[in-house]
């Protein structure tokens, strides 16, 4: 993983998949997980959901939106959106190589 | 709704987040988990989240912040892992044991339902504890006793009308206590069933009947006798999250307001049978409180968008609205959020009647002359600077409000215009 990814541990993997879910709009916690479900198949539970939010909330990458409503909605902030532009280059680089080498090694 | 022992464990394990962690995102999870299904997965992975949290330097305390200031270091070898694994073990069991019988947090960090008894001198704060304070003395508000099992979780507290049980949401159950000795917190009963939600919870004028919120459904509890609560009916069928409850003073009926604006008032005569008498026109935004005058005949619900609703309720069957008022709800500060921190609207009649107090976003109080409801008049309005850190209670009459205060650790109360 990449070196901006440093001190998520293990919430690493989940907070790639959060920020893609806000990527296109603010969404609740139970909200995230249904759609991290619906795009990637991953069964996140409540409390990696909520680790890894509580990580990137203090780091800065999502921020909680006002709301008196039981349900917070969290939205993707500006910093949150280049580090997963940065991610998504680095993951988009090892499709390629990954493509291209096992290509080379059984396609031949 | 039944509940599985997942489901049962998983909220159980909420308990085990460290209390900072779990004052600000405890209400969400328990939320989530409402909407889940868990499984034996959400119970191990919760386990782990708690214990990570744990851990984790933002959440631990002071003296063991020196572990994470050289998890980087030279230190961090396998035998020094296996040291922090045993350390941290033991640390997790000590920080439980705290959890339980350790010091309140401050109060200024805000409070997620507060409660006078009816004789307005005891004040219940739930932050996320439970704590029991003597405010005999306004000046010198006293802290006589508090909880922090994982028993207490967000929802407004509600004392009985004789001042002797107070009820609070326990994690997604009733939790009934005796308070006759404030001093000395004591459980009688916890409601069976674990679907109490997180709006209000109110005691029937007469003490007999405790009305607690099921997402959208209000559920009436026996509580004759409270070490033998049984549920009595579950009222269905109002739009929106139930958030708001107010008995009539004869305890015929019971209006719920709903986070989706809508008002409905049901004839509770006789509870076993409760009907629903009526649901008016849908109000604005979500309604954060609602209460019957003193004499019955009025019923003002307040939403968070800015308005209160007055309802001449003389005939239930055929309400009127005699007034709406208008103010502007303060938009909440910037900050961190933490319980409670949306704009939100309070409101109290006086003990006579004529007069409705609304306060708004913690720091716009109204006061109206509501001697004639067709005519209602704005009395003053004072903007203060901020009334207590999340929610707030009005004491018996309307004249005093208590609440967190911004900084320190001591129940704040202001005496209202």
């Amino acid at each position: 993983m990449h070196g901006k990814f440093d001190g998520l541990g293990r919430f690493a993997d989940p907070s790639v998949l959060i920020l893609t879910s806000l990527a296109d709009g603010p969404k609740h916690g139970y909200a995230i997980m249904a759609d991290v479900a619906a795009f990637s198949g991953v069964g996140m539970e409540p409390g990696t959901l909520y680790g890894a939010l509580s990580r990137l909330e203090r780091r800065g990458w999502v921020r909680p939106l006002a709301t008196d409503e039981r349900r917070r909605p969290y939205e993707i902030t500006a910093v949150g959106q280049a580090v997963l532009a940065e991610q998504l280059a680095t993951m988009q680089q090892i499709v390629r190589i990954g493509r291209l080498r096992s290509a080379t090694a059984f396609g031949a | 709704m039944r509940r599985t022992l997942a489901a049962r464990l998983s909220r159980a394990l909420v308990g085990c987040y460290p209390r900072r962690w779990r004052q600000r995102y405890g209400g969400e999870l328990l939320d989530v988990l409402d909407q889940h299904r868990p499984g034996v997965r959400t119970v191990l992975d919760l386990g782990a989240g708690a214990l990570g949290a744990h851990l984790d330097p933002a959440y631990r305390r002071e003296g063991l912040a020196v572990i994470g200031r050289h998890k980087n270091g030279l230190a961090a070898g396998i035998a020094a892992l296996m040291v922090l694994v045993v350390l941290a073990g033991g640390w997790w069991i000590a920080a439980w044991w705290q959890e339980e019988h350790g010091s309140p947090l401050p109060l200024s960090e805000g409070t997620w339902g507060v409660a006078f008894s009816p004789n307005g001198r005891i004040v219940a704060t739930v932050n996320p504890g439970l704590e029991l304070w003597d405010v005999a003395d306004p000046a010198h508000p006293k802290r006589l006793d508090y909880s922090h099992g994982p028993l207490v979780m967000p929802g407004e507290p509600a004392f009985s009308p004789n001042g002797r049980v107070l009820a609070t949401n326990g994690g997604g159950s009733g939790v009934l206590w005796n308070v006759t000795d404030p001093a000395r917190l004591t459980e009688i009963a916890i409601l069976p069933g674990r679907d109490v939600g997180q709006g209000a919870m109110v005691f029937s004028p007469d003490g007999r009947i405790l009305a607690t919120t099921d997402n959208g459904a209000v559920v009436l509890w026996s509580i004759a006798d409270p070490a033998r609560a049984t549920r009595i009916t579950t009222l269905t069928g109002q739009a929106g999250d139930v958030t708001a409850l107010s008995f009539s003073p004869d305890g015929h009926l019971l209006a719920s307001g709903s986070d989706s604006g809508t008002v409905v008032v049901w004839n509770i005569a006789d509870p076993v049978r409760a009907t629903r008498i009526t649901a008016p026109a849908r109000q604005a935004g979500g309604i954060s409180a609602v209460s019957f005058s003193p004499d019955g005949h009025l019923l003002a619900s307040g939403s968070d968008s800015g308005t209160v609703i007055l309802r001449n309720l003389t005939d239930p069957a055929a309400p009127v609205i005699t007034a709406t008022l208008r103010f502007t709800v303060p938009l909440p500060p910037p900050q961190y959020p933490g319980p409670g921190t949306g704009p939100d609207v309070a409101l109290a009649f006086s003990a006579a009647g004529r007069a409705l107090t609304t306060i708004a976003g913690n720091t716009t109080v109204t006061l109206w002359n509501v001697t004639d409801p067709g005519a209602v008049t704005r009395i003053t309005t004072v903007t203060a600077n901020r009334i207590g850190t999340g929610t707030v209670a009005f004491s018996p009459g309307g004249r005093t409000v208590a609440g967190a205060p911004t900084t320190g650790d001591t129940l704040a109360l202001w005496t209202l215009p």
